[in-house]
């Protein structure tokens, strides 16, 4: 519900949908020249370490959980990585896999709300879902399905769909049997068919020729397309342990933000997300994602923002088929999460969200009390990168008259799928012209 | 759109995000309707969301009536009650920007309107806030005015 003050030449939208929070864009443009862009997010994170400190070790996967209702999953995951990693201990065997399965929910989920009804009506030049639901009704039934089948997941797994309540450090409070995940497989299968369609249909829209000159870095996996991992690697060399994240990754503050930025302290802006998990580790997606992604017409890494649909309905694809792998050789657990004691210590984790790596930090005491914590959002680390867009792309249009312009920045924004996370759906756009 | 055979006929969705104070009044109404006898027997299902719009049409879909609570802006004093009945109906002109969900709520409407899926009778409960810092509790205005609204949410659901 926060607006920015107006100033004399001013075109506010006053509620841009297609971005999941609240933030607000302003472009300066004196003399013909562009002097100033800056996209301002108004972000929970920072009172959310605040709100944890003091805190026992067992509360943040579900205190964090409540930080974005699209991506709640990457929270707990990556708090209970930084929490396990404190304490010493390692999750592995089937409660990690079902700590995938779960991850594939929320990629089907959130990839999916975003081709669907905030990505898609860019490419065909239409205002929203609704006016795409009228032209193309099957398309919008079709994302409805397959998000719901992502939902499916997470109640299954979860407990319910939305902040999940079965997650906790160590695993689960319970574990599913074999034949609980029998009707779940059914549905992923019938999930995997539309999300082909999905992959078939976004790589038919027209994309500028756009290739931009980003840095990518993801979680890093010796096996696995990264979604949980204990590395952190870039294409220009960046090649770290999780807890050596603070020595290379520096956050900053900027006054027309509450979100701090953050860049590599080596070479600065970097991007997260989609396009650096696919450039760094293609190799590794599942053969059916491969091959949807090669007849998209994608190479084995893609720098093209507007591309990141395809990308992220290849990701798709690739949640269904591993979602399925692991249900297919899944054995219960004899328990549902591994003992753990609480010790003092540091600890960090990090997975990859829809939207790109998630970092925690907690520093427990002998209690088990959070001292400290640190949390560095995907959307966070990239608002400097999507900023850097920005300025490319209204450099090159300044000609644009102000309600294109208006339009297609948002559009440049929309390409990262901002998760600007908090409840109240706002974003205005000042563009300031003398 | 046809009623589910196997859903609760009735609905009460709260909308909002129980950090952000005055936001989560929708929240704030569910936990007071959960020891409710119509919501204990399963007659009246309760469900919390975030305004995500396709979760909305989710969880009115196949219902008789669905009631929403959320928090909306109008220019009145905190604590207000708005009442909106919207069923088988888009949103009237002038209504989007009421809610600080407003684009979630009204594309949710919509959007069901658009694929045959919305329920029977739609009801939205609007409360105006006075605080959305972050934050867990509710301004005192709001929290005054909740057994009132609480009130109105069931009456509305067991009309």
């Amino acid at each position: 519900m926060t607006h920015r003050a107006g100033a004399p030449r001013r075109l506010t939208t006053g509620a841009l949908a297609r971005v999941e929070g609240e933030g607000a864009m302003h472009v300066e443009i004196r003399d013909g020249s562009l002097v100033d862009v800056q996209l301002n997010i108004y972000e929970p994170p920072r009172f959310f370490e605040g709100f944890l400190r003091g805190r026992n070790y067992t509360e943040p996967a579900d205190i964090t959980a409540r930080i974005c209702g699209i991506c709640p999953v990457a929270y707990q995951m990556s708090a209970c990585a930084a929490i396990e990693d404190a304490i010493g201990v390692t999750v592995d065997g089937p409660l990690r896999q079902l700590r995938r399965l779960l991850y594939c929910g929320e990629w089907i989920e959130s990839h999916t709300l975003h081709i669907h009804f905030l990505h898609a009506p860019d490419f065909l030049g239409m205002h929203s879902a609704v006016e795409m639901a009228e032209a193309n009704r099957a398309a919008v039934e079709r994302g409805l399905e397959i998000k719901q089948i992502g939902n499916q997941i997470l109640e299954t797994l979860g407990g319910r769909a939305i902040h999940p309540v079965n997650v906790k450090v160590g695993g689960f409070y319970r574990s599913p049997t074999r034949k609980e995940l029998g009707p779940l497989a059914e549905r992923l299968e019938r999930g995997r068919a539309l999300a082909l369609e999905v992959v078939d249909w976004v790589a038919g829209f027209e994309f500028p020729d756009q290739d931009m000159p980003y840095e990518f870095v993801s979680v890093d996996h010796p096996e696995e397309y990264p979604v949980l991992g204990n590395a952190i690697s870039s294409d220009r060399g960046l090649n770290i342990g999780v807890a050596e994240f603070p020595d290379h990754v520096a956050e900053f503050q900027v006054p027309h933000s509450t979100a701090l930025h953050a860049r590599l302290l080596e070479r600065g802006e970097y991007l997260v997300g989609p396009l650096a998990r696919y450039s760094l580790h293609s190799s590794k997606l599942s053969p059916g994602a491969a091959a949807a992604a090669r007849s998209a017409g994608l190479g084995r890494r893609c720098a093209n923002p507007f591309r990141s649909i395809v990308v992220r309905a290849v990701e798709v694809v690739h949640a269904f088929e591993t979602a399925l792998e692991i249900i297919d050789g899944y054995e219960q657990p004899d328990r549902p999460s591994v003992d753990i004691a609480p010790r003092p210590g540091v600890g960090h984790g990090v997975s990859e969200a829809p939207r790109g790596l998630l970092y925690h930090r907690y520093e427990l005491d002998e209690a088990g009390h959070i001292s400290d914590a640190v949390i560095v959002p995907p959307t966070s680390q990239n608002q400097p990168m999507i900023e850097g867009d920005l300025r490319r792309f209204v450099e090159a249009n300044l000609h644009l008259a102000d309600d294109e312009l208006q339009t297609r920045a948002e559009m440049t924004i929309r390409n990262h799928d901002p998760c600007i996370s908090c409840a109240t759906h706002f974003l205005d756009l000042t563009v300031l012209r003398s | 759109m046809t009623v589910s055979p196997t859903r609760a006929p009735v609905v009460i969705i709260g909308v909002g995000s129980a950090m952000r104070r005055d936001d989560g009044l929708g929240p704030a109404a569910l936990a007071r309707l959960g020891p409710l006898e119509e919501a204990r027997s399963g007659e009246v299902e309760l469900v919390s969301l975030d305004g995500e719009p396709t979760r909305l049409i989710d969880a009115w879909s196949g219902r008789r009536r669905a009631v929403v609570i959320d928090a909306v802006c109008a220019d009145s004093p905190p604590g207000s009650i708005h009442r909106l009945v919207l069923g088988r109906h888009r949103l009237p002109p002038g209504t989007r920007g009421a809610s600080s969900h407003a684009a979630g709520l009204a594309e949710a409407v919509e959007l069901g309107a658009a694929l045959d899926r919305l329920p029977d009778e739609l009801v939205v409960l609007g409360m105006e806030p006075g605080d959305v810092s972050s934050g867990e509790e509710l301004s005192p205005s709001v929290a005054e005015a909740m057994g009132r609204l609480v009130s109105m949410a069931m009456a509305e659901a067991c009309r």
